[in-house]
């Protein structure tokens, strides 16, 4: 699968119909990092395997990275990644006509004791979308999902509101307020967010339990109906906070209130994003 | 030995509006023994606290030669500006310092003075002025070349017209072409412009400026064309600071600190990072 | 340096790794002294949390590790916490939290890389305008010190100047041996005032053994960081767009380093708070009227490698950095530190 990813890239750079190509590369350690080729002989440094962890689909909100960039800009994106990007079309962040894709077929990926990372295995997108990607590598996947039964939402939801507090009081001690969580999520896009404001001030950026909790609730708010559930929150939080929880909670709340789930189709937007005029006025 | 980030509480003795957006406030320190101890030069600044709301960095624009006194003046532009302004005669709030280096008075004695401002940027250049005029007889020519965006935009205007006056400090006063009014009689042009035509000494001189960082850009491209040598270039620089006592790390530029080694630098100090800054 | 003070060249030399005490004492005598310093002692030490070991106050000595690579955090935090209270405004009067840090304090089984980070820290926070709250902290600790004996393949501290057995900025060092037993290297008078009478004085092959293990270990430390002679150069190089393409612009590696001590002061009510900041995050130098030198992320990423690797040692005479791999290890997208530094002179 690699040659052909190399191959693409390649090819795309060489005909001058990308100007910078984002994939998997690695560093002298041997990490999978994300690497961004501007020339066609730089391809030789792609890597695909099964600790490709990251969504590349966030360096598509990174001004730093589009705004100087000439021409379009080709990416190697997972299932995963694809739904990231879908939400990023649906709320006219990324102009389609500027990207291509380059869908990868995905049977999961590996923790580096070599089992397979849980969100994989509750995974319904293996396979690239074809409607989406310009071009897509690798066959159909060979792994059955499970059935996600949200049992770690379950878990929480089960307790007593203070046995809840008491849960995430102790993941919110530790956080410290790095915002790595938000930093690399694909759909915290805002050029000035909410928690950096300072006039007025809504957070105090100082990292008590209590600030922290309020920071966590707000992003999970504002992502609430958008977010995919790519994992890389909880995945690079250097303090084992496990976020997806509280995303997933709002995941299941947006399929039972509304019947929707994000990353679907590029068309639709998150209920909680738009309004029409027929919307339920009961509760005013 | 009181802790570093415990400020004096003062009170604001007076406030003046000088234009739509900056206000100058006179503070005395509640604690007279410390009013009487507090000692500064030009150039230096002071970490202002309004309680509840928090702390930021303003240059004194007083002289320390108007003792019993320190003046500041401020633009509101943020969270902390906007609630300094909101504050009376009486009000109590937090002084800090003084901190940063000062104007070199040693070395700018004997020599002709070009001050060159800008907007808010006349503030600190106030501070040199008054001490300069309060000891005339130290220093060769005096020129003020001052401008704003508009003639309202202009800061200290009841002073300037004293300048004016004065027959040993030439002063050249412009704003922004458009920013004139129909009584205005002083010259029309940026100030980098006016500079240029106006006909500032350059041997035994050193020119001290400070504006909003594209003036200052401009002037020193100006200067440069004009023929003046980085050593004789003084300006002072504005980076965001916070504890203004190099330990933050906010105001670090290059192997400075602006609250530390600055804010004054000459230009050939900071020539390396010249485009970081401006 | 001034003048040294008779006495005091002892402990130069002892600071300094010579002329070293060293004591043998079984681990569960040492696990006895430490109880009973808890009694009149905060004791912090590594603790296991859901997985991963961080440095936090100690409940009881059966929570200790004993075996671990390194921390999450490192204790940094107990002199410069993440947020720290400066003052509170009561009634327009100023109290001042005169008991910060009132008891004493024993940190165990820090690693000597994050101990020389002390060392490092104690220049910025001490000279010129010292801070009191970190003086009082710095006083009031006693640092014991737990030796590497298998550094991990991503350290590099021998290249900075340190060692897996460096002794710079501790109190005391450990180094674990055969049949529960400890080595205890005392480096300063607060380290000996704790083990005072306690344990058998080193012996001879006991030494010998630990300079084997202590060579074995540092021999092991393969990574070397290259600071390039010409960095000071490579200011407006191209080099810096390319390599900080893929950073987040996050804190991790800033909250992590045992060296990085940027602030910020808040207002919460009538508290007055200093709290960890980086130039990482985009919004650390804009200003209030919008103006922000380093809107571009490579120029803050030029900048944290810049300030570490040049200007603090123009400064302070020393790098910012002690080589313990936290930065790399964390960074969500895997930025090595130690490559791109290596690289940074011959960039154009």
């Amino acid at each position: 699968m690699i040659e052909e990813i190399k191959n693409i890239a390649g090819k795309l750079l060489k005909n001058g119909d990308i100007g910078l190509f984002i994939g998997y590369g690695r560093n002298s350690l041997g990490d999978v990092i994300p690497v961004f080729i501007q020339k066609e002989k730089d391809v030789k440094t792609l890597v695909w395997g099964s600790d490709c962890f990251y969504n590349l689909t966030t360096y598509l909100t990174d001004r730093d990275i589009t705004r100087l960039q000439e021409g379009s800009i080709g990416i190697l994106l997972k299932g995963c990644d694809q739904k990231a990007l879908k939400v990023l079309i649906s709320e006219s962040q990324v102009r389609r006509e500027r990207i291509k894709i380059i869908g990868v077929t995905c049977d999961g990926m590996k923790n580096p004791d070599g089992s397979i990372l849980s969100k994989c295995e509750t995974c319904d997108v293996h396979d690239p979308d074809p409607a989406l990607c310009d071009a897509v590598i690798g066959g159909k996947s060979t792994k059955k999902e499970a059935k996600d039964d949200f049992a770690d939402v379950a878990a929480v939801d089960a307790l007593d509101s203070s046995a809840r507090r008491e849960h995430w009081n102790r993941y919110f001690k530790r956080c410290i307020r790095c915002y790595a969580c938000r930093n690399v999520c694909p759909l915290c896009y805002c050029k000035e967010c909410v928690l950096d404001e300072h006039n007025p001030q809504w957070v105090s950026p100082s990292p008590s339990a209590d600030n922290n909790m309020f920071f966590h609730i707000i992003r999970a708010y504002h992502l609430t109906g958008r977010c995919i559930d790519c994992g890389e929150c909880e995945r690079v939080c250097p303090v084992g906070i496990p976020l997806r929880r509280i995303n997933r909670k709002m995941i299941q709340a947006v399929r039972e209130s509304f019947d929707f789930e994000a990353g679907k189709d590029q068309k639709t937007k998150s209920p909680l994003t738009w309004f029409r005029q027929e919307d339920p006025e009961d509760f005013f | 030995m009181k802790d570093l980030f415990i400020p004096e509480l003062a009170r604001i003795e007076s406030i003046k509006i000088e234009t739509r957006d900056i206000k100058t406030l006179r503070f005395m320190f509640q604690n007279e023994e410390t009013g009487k101890i507090f000692r500064f030069s030009a150039g230096q600044f002071i970490e202002l606290s309004v309680p509840r709301v928090g702390e930021s960095t303003f240059c004194i624009a007083s002289a320390p030669s108007d003792t019993g006194y320190i003046e500041c003046s401020i633009k509101k532009v943020g969270r902390v500006t906007e609630a300094i302004h909101m504050l009376e005669v009486g009000n109590k709030i937090g002084i800090r310092g003084p901190y940063g280096n000062c104007f070199p008075m040693e070395t700018l004695k004997g020599k002709n003075l070009i001050f060159v401002g800008g907007g808010i940027g006349l503030a600190p250049l106030r501070s040199l002025i008054r001490e300069v005029l309060h000891k005339r007889k130290e220093f060769e020519d005096l020129m003020l070349i001052y401008g704003a965006r508009t003639v309202s935009d202009l800061v200290y205007k009841d002073e300037l017209d004293e300048w004016t006056k004065r027959s040993d400090l030439k002063t050249v006063l412009t704003v922004d072409p458009g920013g004139q009014s129909e009584s205005w009689n002083g010259k029309v042009g940026f100030v980098p412009v006016v500079l240029r035509d106006v006909s500032a000494p350059r041997e035994n001189s050193v020119v001290i400026t400070c504006g909003p960082p594209i003036m200052i850009k401009f002037v020193l491209l100006t200067l440069r064309e004009m023929g003046f040598n980085p050593s004789q270039i003084i300006t002072t620089l504005e980076m965001k600071m916070k504890c203004g006592v190099g330990k933050c790390g906010r105001c670090n530029i290059g192997p400075f600190y602006v609250c530390k080694d600055g804010p004054v630098f000459t230009l050939e100090q900071i020539e390396g990072f010249v485009e970081e800054i401006f | 340096m001034g003048v040294l003070k008779p006495g005091s060249f002892f402990s130069l030399l002892k600071e300094n790794g010579l002329l070293m005490e060293s004591l043998v004492l079984q681990k569960n005598e040492f696990t006895k002294i430490l109880k009973r310093a808890m009694n009149d002692h905060e004791v912090i030490g590594p603790r296991e949390e859901d997985g991963r070991v961080y440095f936090r106050p100690l409940e009881c000595m059966d929570e200790l590790i004993w075996e671990f690579d390194n921390t999450v955090n490192n204790i940094k935090d107990f002199f410069f916490p993440p947020r720290q209270e400066l003052y509170e405004l009561k009634e327009e009067t100023i109290v001042t939290f005169e008991n910060a840090c009132a008891k004493k304090r024993i940190i165990l089984f820090a690693r000597p890389c994050d101990a020389r980070a002390l060392k490092i820290l104690d220049k910025l926070f001490l000279e010129d305008y010292e801070d009191r709250l970190y003086k009082a902290a710095r006083d009031n600790t006693t640092v014991m010190g737990l030796s590497c004996q298998a550094p991990d393949q991503r350290c590099f501290c021998l290249s900075l100047g340190g060692s897996p057995f460096g002794t710079e900025g501790l109190d005391v060092l450990i180094t674990a041996f055969q049949n529960d037993r400890l080595i205890i290297s005392l480096i300063t008078e607060k380290g000996e005032d704790i083990f005072k009478g306690k344990g058998n004085k080193a012996k001879q092959e006991e030494l010998q053994s630990f300079e084997r293990v202590k060579k074995k270990a540092e021999e092991s430390v393969k990574r070397e960081i290259r600071i390039p002679e010409n960095l000071p150069d490579q200011f407006n190089s191209e080099y810096w767009r390319d390599v900080s393409r893929a950073c987040i612009s996050c804190g991790v590696c800033t909250y992590l380093c045992p060296t990085c001590h940027c602030f910020d002061i808040v207002d919460e009510e009538n508290l007055r708070i200093r709290c960890w900041d980086t130039c990482s995050f985009n919004n650390f130098t804009r200003m209030a009227s919008g103006e922000n030198p380093r809107k571009n992320k490579f120029e803050r990423y030029r900048q944290r490698i810049y300030h570490k690797f040049s200007y603090y040692k123009i400064n302070f005479d020393d790098f910012a950095c002690v080589g313990c791999g936290r930065c790399s290890s964390y960074c969500p997208v895997k930025m090595d530190i130690v490559e791109i530094v290596n690289n940074a002179g011959s960039s154009r």
